[in-house]
């Protein structure tokens, strides 16, 4: 029996993968546990094994983007099976266009939807090395590009017609109204993490009900406390962070306002156990356009004590450098935390975006000192803005308040965190 | 001499009898006008006699290698005449090879000064003819540039025409013009033993080409005895009976000067356009006397094409032949692969030792333009074969597009470079990246190794360096 081949779901965030390349060829024979291709999701490479063993037929070429769930290819017991797998399960043709059932081209007559991709897969299509890697980086199909080099090969102005084409058509109308403004770079948006980035932002804005709240808290005691730790570093074995504080303060707070640590899946509102918090990690690329934006999932924050929070943290901050994050490592979070401290102006007030499925999410930023009252005299103490955006869809006013009322205290008090 | 011809083309140098055998190639009824010899400056007073000199003075020079191994070489015997001669043949050789080729093609081959009369008539003077034609493609290429104060008298102030003359060598020379022309002469007449000195207005010698490339020159032509005055204006000259003497300014405002026997002016070539009766048949020109022309190398005029030294792409015999092919094909309503001659696809070619050899973008143009780009430079003493055969000195550059690995220029300098560098103009025009060309087997031992592994230095590491 031929079984189809799905992209599959490699993270819970995961909607659609790029096929970077088929370790098989078209038609080969291949085993259970094989490398069978790679496959990219918001710049994190998998290679993916032959679930079983059969001959494998590639419907989707290498390049393109496809939606988890989609098949991709179809693995058949034997050659009489590969053929009738092309085509479309329902609409079996007649026995007479089959013709010679191991020909590409007799299935390509019979079936011309999916019969395009096996020839973009199985034929060769004639393109020159720098057109092929235009055609990646601009995320077009070469079987879609008409070749105008020698031989009717593909070559590079070929491919940038077809870019330019497809995204120019607004910029050049404005051009001849000659109030364009002058452009510095035009940069392909498909087939790049910031494709992913934007349809993520976009999908969380329009699919939540998002209210952000925005306040000030006294740090002063905690970096009290974290100085206290770091004069220990040696025997800790780590230079604990503020980061790490921040965290252990949401868990803290979770614990008493449960509700933070949900998220509405479906019809149902699922309230977790595990405190999962997603850290948001920008990774600098040769651009800003191109830029990464990764949330590495610190797991089951609730057990763990502050040394452990922040030892974590800091290798899955340096996995996401490195490009080694597995699957896992980035999926399931429950919560997230977005810090601007540092880079934003002190006292920033920002309006995070929440991270789907997750009910809150708490952005930290750069302290400032400042005069406070303190016991009625004014006291110079360290003040961190803390912006927080929830899903009103998932949570009241009233808990998100009491959460973040929570969050506060455990911050000004760390004492309480730690107990 | 009634029948009418569906192109004429003025000028039978390497762009116009190029033309003439591509159109009779293409089925055209094609005549060519030439008032000297056929084949041009290339053939005659260019490329292939100083080709010709450029190997007798390394074979000379040369002869010094075998003083290591213990042969002792009298030099003395030296006759400049016989060198001369000996171009001279190979001249002939090649100019009655072109006749033949034409011959063969059925093109028709006119001797005069060609005029255009009027739009599809060409007036042969000495001939005293008119030919009729469709088409006319004006070829008749360019001239050693005139200077005011710089004037040739042929004798002590000399062109590159004079001096593929001369029958015996100065001892002492100035190259005004560290161009290509001068650089190559300067390298051969330092190899006879003349002394050079080498004038140049810009920062560096061959300006057109890549700063990095030239300095290996530089350095070579320094070791072998040749002075190189850089950032130097000649102002002016003085003639002292059998010596000139050429006033020079440096970037700094000093000033001196330097006496030689004789001054070979080398600034640069300018286009022969008047005389031809462009202008009065509507040719646009620009101010400095070069045909404007746009797609398939036509002018502002229908039916009249100009290709080669007389338009604004680079003076070059290759270039020539190409725009001849490009406007011919175009005549005959063929679909040329490329209306235009593209720049970045012509490679420079001097030939010096060490050679230099390049197209597309340098590194300063990068700089200028603002091109980002990734820079690999592998030199020649990498490669074994270099050391083997004694030419060390040299080097391999690339530059390319650091996101897509697209070649977007190639320099490279030393032994046998012009030869070297056609691999990488075949992968660029091929659209080849550096992993490509890294990819290849390169032969060992060869020069070439030092192209693959200058590719290498593009994504990773070259292994000898």
């Amino acid at each position: 029996m031929a079984k189809d081949y799905v992209m599959p779901k490699l993270a819970m965030a995961m909607n659609e993968g790029t096929i970077v390349e088929w370790l098989v060829e078209d038609g080969a024979a291949i085993e259970q546990g094989q490398p069978l291709l790679v496959v990219e999701t918001e710049k994190v490479a998998y290679e993916l094994e032959a679930p079983e063993s059969g001959l494998i037929r590639i419907l989707t070429a290498a390049g393109d983007t496809v939606p988890v769930e989609e098949r991709i290819a179809v693995i058949a017991g034997s050659a009489d099976e590969l053929p009738q797998t092309g085509g479309e399960s329902e609409a079996e043709p007649p026995a007479d266009n089959i013709g010679a059932p191991a020909s590409g081209a007799a299935v390509a007559a019979g079936r011309p939807g999916p019969a395009e991709s096996l020839a973009t897969a199985g034929g060769r299509i004639k393109a020159s090395p720098l057109a092929r890697k235009l055609a990646k980086q601009y995320g077009l199909d070469l079987s879609e590009i008409t070749g105008t080099g020698p031989g009717g090969r593909i070559v590079k102005r070929d491919v940038l017609g077809v870019a330019s084409s497809t995204a120019a058509p607004a910029a050049s109308a404005a051009r001849a109204t000659g109030g364009a403004p002058i452009e510095r770079v035009r940069l392909p948006l498909r087939g790049t993490p910031r494709a992913s980035i934007a349809r993520h932002m976009l999908e969380s804005l329009q699919s939540s009900a998002q209210l952000s709240s925005f306040w000030e808290s006294d740090i002063t005691e905690l970096k009290k406390t974290r100085q206290s730790l770091l004069a220990r570093e040696k025997q800790l074995g780590t230079r604990v962070s503020v980061n790490a504080f921040i965290i252990r303060a949401m868990a803290a707070a979770i614990a008493e306002v449960p509700i933070a640590n949900a998220a509405l899946v479906g019809e149902e509102g699922v309230i977790y156990e595990s405190v999962n918090v997603g850290i948001a990690i920008a990774l600098p690329g040769k651009t800003q356009w191109d830029s990464i934006l990764m949330v590495p999932v610190l797991r089951q924050v609730e057990k763990m004590g502050i040394v452990r929070i922040d030892q974590e943290m800091k290798r899955l901050v340096s996995s996401a450098r490195e490009g080694t994050l597995t699957a896992d490592e980035m999926s399931g979070s429950t919560i997230t935390l977005s810090s601007t401290a540092g880079l934003a102006p002190p006292g920033a007030a920002l309006t995070p975006i929440l991270n789907m499925p997750n009910a809150v999410i708490i952005g930290p930023s750069t302290p400032r000192d400042k005069f406070v009252p303190v016991n009625g005299e004014a006291e110079l103490r360290t003040m961190m803005p803390v912006s927080m955006t929830f899903d009103h869809r998932v949570l009241d006013g009233e808990p998100a308040a009491r959460f973040a009322s929570a969050l506060h205290r455990f911050l000004e008090n760390p004492a309480l965190m730690l107990a | 001499m009634s029948d009418r011809f569906d192109v004429v083309i003025i000028g039978a140098g390497p762009g116009g009898y190029v033309a003439a055998v591509r159109a009779a190639q293409l089925g055209l009824k094609v005549a060519v006008v030439e008032k000297d010899e056929p084949g041009g400056i290339c053939l005659n007073w260019g490329c292939i006699p100083s080709k010709h000199l450029i190997h007798q003075a390394a074979a000379y020079h040369a002869l010094g290698e075998m003083e290591a191994v213990g042969v002792t070489v009298d030099r003395s015997g030296l006759d400049y005449a016989r060198v001369q001669a000996g171009s001279r043949k190979v001249v002939k050789t090649l100019t009655g090879g072109v006749a033949g080729l034409l011959k063969r093609n059925g093109v028709c081959y006119v001797k005069g000064h060609a005029r255009i009369a009027s739009r599809g008539r060409v007036a042969v003077e000495e001939e005293g003819t008119t030919l009729e034609c469709d088409n006319i493609i004006v070829a008749t290429g360019s001239r050693p540039m005139q200077v005011p104060g710089f004037e040739f008298d042929h004798r002590q102030v000399i062109s590159s025409d004079d001096l593929l003359a001369l029958t015996c060598l100065p001892k002492s020379i100035v190259v005004l013009g560290a161009g290509a022309i001068g650089c190559e002469f300067a390298y051969v007449l330092n190899c006879f033993g003349v002394e050079i000195t080498l004038v140049e207005a810009m920062s560096h010698i061959l300006p057109t080409e890549d700063f990095e490339a030239c300095a290996v020159v530089a350095r070579s032509f320094k070791k072998s005895g040749i002075g190189i005055r850089c950032g130097t204006r000649a102002t002016g000259l003085e003639r002292e009976g059998d010596m000139v003497r050429v006033m020079l300014e440096a970037g700094d405002d000093t000033t001196d000067c330097v006496t030689a026997e004789k001054v070979l002016v080398v600034f640069g070539r300018s286009p022969i356009t008047d005389d031809l009766g462009l202008e009065e048949a509507g040719v646009k020109l620009d101010a400095r006397g070069y045909v404007e022309t746009g797609p398939f190398n036509q002018t502002s005029v229908a039916g009249i094409y100009a290709i080669g030294d007389i338009t604004k792409t680079p003076a070059l015999a290759h270039v020539a032949s190409r725009e001849g092919e490009i406007a011919v094909e175009h005549i005959a309503g063929h679909e040329p692969q490329a209306d235009r001659v593209d720049p970045d696809l012509v490679p420079s070619a001097i030939y010096c030792e060490p050679q230099l050899a390049g197209f597309g973008l340098r590194e300063d143009q990068a700089k200028a333009r603002g091109v980002e780009f990734t820079k690999s430079v592998f030199n020649y003493i990498g490669a074994g074969k270099t050391i083997a055969i004694g030419k060390p000195e040299g080097l391999v550059k690339l530059l390319c597009d650091p996101d897509t690995g697209e070649l977007l220029g190639c320099h490279v300098v030393g032994h046998d470079a012009t030869e070297i560098i056609h691999e990488l103009l075949l992968a660029k025009q091929g659209e080849l990246l550096a992993e490509d060309i890294e990819s290849v087997i390169h032969a060992h031992p060869t020069i070439s190794e030092a192209v693959m592994e200058a590719a290498r230095g593009i994504g990773g590491k070259p292994i000898h360096a």
